[in-house]
């Protein structure tokens, strides 16, 4: 059986003349965490608000828990939502925010007193229930902000980029703690965002939008390994895959600067057309012989060592787990092992290797 | 201490003086209805009264009809204050924060309804008024009776609508966060239980604002007032009645009586501005709504 919690099929939003998003279809499980990413302006806030029933529907349709909700009223869809600014009630004490939506649903006093409670322990909020939102700090507000939304236990958690305005440390911290939380309350969890590595790190699947339509849909490392075009290829992964454009002569690549680089036999490209090679920077080799790359800037971490280096026109970036002497200006040699090749045609799509 | 800045001083000298300039005529008031008839006759006239007649004030309640014409004053101002804060404060939520067709056409009405002075709408809204079908004794074409006129109802429904008071309120609707109405429709709440619980609290400073100058304005109105009580003086307000008395009562011995209405006059309007003033300065200077 197992009906989806959150199920959008053909979903199509326009706002006047623009249209916005075409022909959505995401199905999210019961307790499943799943990310939202795609670059500024490619329509996840609009769909997320879609589903909150925030915006109309204009094609397609919304079922959460296998109603159809398109025409019901936010209020009724049982969803709640993190805003990106968290949108806290200025005029009113945490307390009172934990508390607003549960009076909405003129729940007992106690019982509100006692699911409030509750929620701030397990926030860690109990010290700042009688303080108002301009009195906390931007981690605080952020907390108060997913225990207003967990306080209700929705069916639903939205999140619209809730770490976007946190410092980088503090962002790392309150990731670890959103996943912990999702796995403790195990509800199916929409979560934008437009950094890769916090999608990576959180969803058990990752949807990528980009302009308005689904580019692929996946688990993290699936994405990684097989994207299913140059646009996922470097949106998932940092630095992201190095890419070589070409024309397929053969059993080579021929860049524009004329260097034929080998590809595997199985590579569907068809003879004399466009074609790129991608290859992620940790799977470049250094070696003694192979293609010559003349280093542009290198980055030691302590850990890692990151070339930045030219081959022709096109940047290739090498990522090696040791340290290693190259000055920039230098040259290196490098191979690109074949196994972890990915080729996409001229409308940079993966061309499936057999 | 450290002495103070020049331009401190410079700038509380201005002060003072401004503040000199707004009181003395209200201290000149005062001694006016503090005043013996003698001491009004005397020539030259007495300027500090002698023997400070407090009676002064306490007779305006017995020789005119000052009680009448407090109330009305009250209920009369307070009535058009509290609609007006109703119609301004729904008209500017709803032009700020919904996306309707026509809310721009909307939008440019309210703007340009500042173009008629309310003088110029004196005699059309006397009409209307005066033959509104049904009431006050009209027919169902408006003719055979006096319609509104010489009722509550004329001093009060010209005024229950404002464009100065819709725009003012849609500046600071707009202040108000889409993000925070949106929070709330996803808790639960409906549209009308969010527009009292969410954006009226948040633009409080807003509506003590427009509360203070409403009240202030009416308080002191005068023109529209007498032209429709004349004929209805258990209607007459305040500013009217004291006004009328100048003309009733040519004769000197009872201008101190009417200098103590006046200052009885000005009572309830400072009330409201004490009342009102720590959220109408907090208005003036936040302007909108902060997260
Ligand atoms: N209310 C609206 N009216 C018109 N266009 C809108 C509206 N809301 C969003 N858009 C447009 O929709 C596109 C997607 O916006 P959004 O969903 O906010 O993207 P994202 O959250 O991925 O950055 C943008 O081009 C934006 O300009
Ligand atoms: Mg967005």
């Amino acid at each position: 059986m197992s009906v989806a919690t959150v199920s959008l099929s053909g979903v199509g939003k326009a706002f006047g003349p623009a249209t916005i998003l075409h022909d959505v279809s995401i199905e999210v499980a019961h307790g499943e965490f799943v990310a939202l990413v795609g670059p500024s302006g490619s329509g996840k806030s609009t769909l997320l608000r879609m589903i909150a029933g925030l915006e109309e529907v204009t094609s397609g349709e919304i079922r959460i828990d296998g109603r159809v909700v398109n025409d019901v009223p936010a209020k009724a869809r049982d969803v709640a939502m993190v805003f990106q600014n968290y949108a806290l009630y200025p005029h009113m004490t945490v307390a009172q925010n934990l508390g607003f939506a549960l009076r909405m649903r003129r729940l007992p006093r106690a019982e509100i007193g006692r699911r409030v409670g509750e929620v701030a322990r397990s926030l860690n909020l109990e010290e700042l229930l009688d303080r108002y939102p301009r009195q906390l700090s931007g981690g605080e507000r952020q907390r108060v902000a997913t225990g207003r939304a967990i306080v209700r236990q929705p069916q639903v958690f939205l999140f619209d980029e809730p770490l976007s305005n946190l410092d980088a440390a503090l962002r790392v911290h309150v990731r670890a703690e959103l996943r912990a939380l999702h796995r403790k309350v195990g509800v199916a969890s929409i979560y934008v965002t437009h950094d890769q590595v916090e999608a990576m790190t959180m969803a058990d699947r990752i949807v990528v939008l980009r302009g308005g339509r689904i580019e692929q849909i996946g688990a993290p490392l699936d994405l990684y390994d097989r994207p299913a075009s140059i646009f996922v290829a470097t949106f998932i992964g940092s630095p992201a895959m190095n890419l070589l454009s070409g024309i397929r002569t053969g059993d080579t690549l021929v860049t524009p600067d004329g260097v034929a680089l080998p590809i595997r036999t199985d590579c569907l490209g068809k003879e004399g057309e466009p074609l790129t090679l991608g290859i992620r920077p940790e799977h470049v080799l250094l070696a003694a012989d192979g293609v010559a790359l003349r280093v542009e800037a290198v980055e030691q971490t302590g850990a890692d060592t990151m070339i930045m280096a030219r081959l022709g026109a096109a940047e290739v970036t090498v990522v090696r787990r040791e340290r290693i002497d190259v000055a920039p200006g230098a040259h290196v040699h490098v191979q690109l092992p074949q196994e972890h090749h990915h080729y996409f045609d001229a409308e940079g799509r993966r061309l499936p290797a057999l | 201490m450290r002495p103070p800045h020049p331009l401190a001083l410079l700038r509380y000298a201005a002060l003072t003086l401004g503040a000199l300039a707004m009181a003395l005529p209200f201290a000149d008031m005062f001694l006016g209805a503090l005043r013996t008839p003698q001491e009004l006759l005397a020539v030259p006239q007495v300027y500090w009264p002698r023997d400070p007649q407090w009676r002064n004030f306490a007779r305006v309640f017995d020789e005119l009809p000052m009680a009448t014409w407090l109330a009305n004053s009250v209920f009369v101002t307070s009535a058009i204050t509290l609609l007006q804060l109703i119609t301004s404060a729904m008209a500017g939520y709803a032009l700020a924060k919904f996306r309707v067709p026509g809310t721009t056409l909307m939008l440019r009405l309210v703007l340009g309804a500042q173009m008629f002075p309310f003088f110029l709408l004196i005699i059309p809204i006397f009409f209307l008024l005066r033959f509104v079908p049904l009431l006050g004794g009209n027919d169902l074409w408006g003719q055979g009776g006096s319609g509104l006129l010489g009722s509550y109802a004329a001093l009060v429904l010209p005024f229950a609508v404002s464009w100065y008071g819709i725009f003012l309120m849609r500046q600071f609707c707009l202040g108000v966060p889409d993000e925070v109405i949106d929070a709330a429709r996803l808790d639960g709440a409906g549209e009308f239980r969010i527009f009292l619980t969410i954006v009226l609290p948040l633009i409080r400073p807003g509506l003590a604002t427009l509360g203070i100058f409403v009240f202030v304005y009416h308080w002191n109105e005068v023109i529209w007032t007498i032209t429709v009580t004349r004929g209805a003086s258990g209607l007459q307000t305040l500013p009217v009645g004291i006004y009328l008395l100048r003309g009733a009562f040519a004769d000197q011995s009872t201008e101190a009586l009417q200098r103590a209405a006046i200052c009885i006059s000005v009572l309830p309007v400072m009330l409201v501005f004490l009342g009102l003033q720590r959220f109408y300065v907090r208005g003036l200077t936040a302007g909108s709504v902060k997260g």
